[in-house]
């Protein structure tokens, strides 16, 4: 179910641009967040949880929608994150920006992405600094 | 292949039996207060154990993405955050090196004014700029303090650069704990060319190569106690998960120095009751917590910027009177990592991503006067508790509102703010409209740094948990030296801070008057 969600939560946070959804495998992207996820600290992995299906289900009056998100069409999955994002409660927006943070971090750390968008030196660049094991600079 | 001082570092996940030894002194810390205490008090020949959270990552394996490297040297995963109004990031490293194996490296000597306060308010009347000469340059010239070189600083700040000095009100480069860097704009996640001269590369080593052993991935629990004196400390060793290997470490030592920082070495003294005994330092243990909250703006322009690439912190501008109490300082994220903070979902935040390398991005940090608190809870352990004030929030405005002036009379096409209600700034018109915003709190979205002051030091018990010689109150044998002891906001970055203070605990300690410079 969770990971339905978070499928669902990614196609919709980049508005199904297959330009970037074709570059990454969701499935493995979605795994990579729930692994992630499961080794934050306890009270993050409960909120994280908890908001994602408070995300998923929540009805009128809480929320003004009477479907599951993932029963939603895009536009409408667009306007309900809409909502949560520029929410008057400053409470809400921060539920939603744990959820968010999590899958774009995710989704743009895969590195076939990273290429495609033309961030590719970040890959290297880091790697080609590196310093063998040893004391280099180590005064 | 393994450098000789590493033999000295014991990692906890790989020991498999209880362990029990005696020292001068047990460090519990290895940041910037307890790598210097290491390497100092080793130095003057004392036997010093040190004990880490943490892991070892040596230089070498600084060669993952900046992404990965969160969940590797991050304390929970950077997912690090107070309550309050608003959430607020509060990125912590977690290694041995502490957080200066993750800071961008800056160095700030105390501010002059900062030490009269404490001097005035506090009664620290040796804490004064002359006193602390000779520990700032002993400090610098260990971390190899010097003006970043424009050849290797981020197009994000240079950019920032050219528009002030065209307005002829141009800024200054920062002074970083370098030696050779290449500029390769990595200082965040683990510098991977070892330039940065964080504890683990630069303090730490000397201190292994005059003795001291360090104990990682093992988690300080108790103090051995007898009477108000502290004789050591009990451990647990750590796997890889952080869960408990089952196996202790007892370290008997007649002195003990808590520097675990701002946010755990309070924890570490509420577990041992320290405040049973002298109940006036609960009036101050885990409270007076100042941090620096941070903000920034993006810039698009035309040319493309790869602000990645390149120091990222590289350049400030000094605080000017309009600008009281902020701080202008370069930043840039990299790509990977960019994501956390974009303010937008759908094709917004998608032509965000595509527009990134076109984009430049400043900062800066406010001189907070708010206060916060560090709480233990049950089951969740240390918990940060801060909220702005009103003041802040202004400060919070004045700083956007000056950066998207700047930027937009560069010629930059929008710049794209974190204040909520506020996320596109393309004209003065937008500006002002933010600067007459009534803005709360919880609307403006930022980072915070630098947590100071829980344990905070003072003449007396009614003001502070240590004195001027760094002693918990009413305790004998125990000493606090990490930021928490630090008095107030500094308004800079505090490494230098801390790790003068340390160096002068640890010539107390050893009975030398004074460093040679």
């Amino acid at each position: 179910m969770a990971d339905r969600i978070l499928k669902h939560l990614i196609i919709a946070l980049c508005e199904n641009d297959t330009d970037i959804l074709s570059q990454v495998d969701l499935a493995v992207v979605v795994t990579r967040i729930r692994n992630f996820v499961k080794k934050l600290p306890g009270v993050l992995y409960l909120v994280f949880y908890i908001n994602l299906f408070f995300l998923e289900f929540a009805l009128p009056p809480v929320v003004w929608k009477i479907r599951p998100f993932t029963w939603l069409n895009l536009q409408q999955k667009l306007d309900y994150l809409g909502s949560w994002q520029s929410s008057r409660f400053g409470l809400k927006r921060t539920a939603f920006e744990l959820i968010k943070r999590t899958c774009l971090m995710h989704l743009y750390s895969e590195k076939t992405l990273l290429k495609h968008m033309g961030f590719g030196s970040v890959l290297t660049n880091r790697a080609a600094h590196s310093t063998q094991p040893g004391e280099r600079h180590v005064s | 292949m393994q450098a000789q001082f590493e033999k000295q570092i014991l990692n906890g996940s790989t020991i498999s039996q209880d362990i029990k030894v005696s020292s001068d002194v047990v460090i519990i810390g290895s940041g910037a207060g307890g790598a210097v205490l290491a390497k100092e008090l080793a130095e003057g020949g004392m036997k010093v154990i040190l004990i880490e959270e943490g892991g070892y990552h040596p230089t070498s394996s600084h060669t993952d993405l900046p992404f990965d490297a969160l969940s590797r040297l991050y304390r929970d995963r950077g997912f690090s955050a107070s309550i309050g109004k608003p959430f607020i990031p509060l990125p912590m490293g977690r290694a041995l090196g502490g957080t200066t194996v993750i800071n961008s490296g800056t160095c700030f000597r105390t501010p002059a004014h900062v030490m009269q306060n404490w001097s005035q308010n506090l009664g620290l009347h040796d804490y004064n700029e002359a006193e602390f000469l000779p520990l700032f340059e002993r400090v610098e010239k260990e971390i190899n303090v010097t003006d970043v070189d424009f050849a290797v600083m981020s197009r994000a700040n240079s950019i920032f650069h050219e528009i002030l000095a065209k307005k002829g009100t141009p800024g200054k480069v920062l002074r970083r704990n370098i030696r050779g860097c290449e500029g390769c704009g990595f200082c965040c996640y683990g510098c991977p060319s070892g330039a940065k001269q964080s504890m683990d590369v630069s303090y730490l080593p000397k201190a292994f190569r005059s003795g001291a052993q360090a104990y990682t991935r093992c988690k300080v629990e108790k103090f051995k106690v007898q009477g108000n004196r502290v004789q050591g400390v009990l451990g647990k060793f750590l796997n890889s998960d952080d869960q408990p290997t089952g196996y202790l470490l007892e370290v008997s030592a007649p002195k003990v120095i808590v520097s675990a920082g701002t946010v755990f070495s309070p924890r570490v003294l509420w577990q041992n009751y320290v405040s049973r005994k002298n109940p006036k330092l609960k009036k101050n243990l885990g409270k007076n917590l100042t941090l620096h909250p941070a903000n920034k703006v993006y810039a698009k322009f035309e040319e493309e910027v790869r602000g990645w690439e390149g120091t990222p912190q590289a350049y400030y501008l000094e605080e000017d009177p309009q600008n009281e109490g902020i701080t202008f300082e370069g930043i840039f994220m990299p790509p990977d990592i960019v994501a956390l903070t974009v303010p937008f979902i759908g094709q917004k935040l998608n032509q965000f991503m595509r527009d990134y390398k076109y984009m430049a991005t400043f900062g800066f940090l406010i001189n907070d006067s708010g206060t916060g608190n560090v709480k233990q809870l049950p089951f969740i352990g240390s918990t940060v508790f801060y909220s702005f004030n009103k003041q802040d929030v202004e400060k919070m405005k004045k700083g956007v509102a000056y950066l998207s002036r700047i930027f937009l009379e560069g010629g930059a096409s929008v710049v794209y703010s974190l204040i909520h209600g506020h996320a596109e700034i393309r004209s003065e018109q937008d500006i002002l409209k933010l600067e007459n915003a009534d803005v709360r709190p919880e609307d403006a979205e930022c980072m915070a740094f630098h947590p100071l002051g829980t344990c905070r030091m003072a003449a007396t018990e009614d003001k502070g948990v240590v004195g001027p010689d760094f002693k918990v109150f009413g305790w004998e044998g125990l000493y606090v030296c990490d930021g928490s002891v630090i008095p107030s906001s500094l308004g800079v970055n505090p490494q230098v801070t801390i790790m003068s203070f340390a160096t002068k605990l640890a010539f107390d300690l050893i009975k030398e008057s004074r460093p040679s410079p």
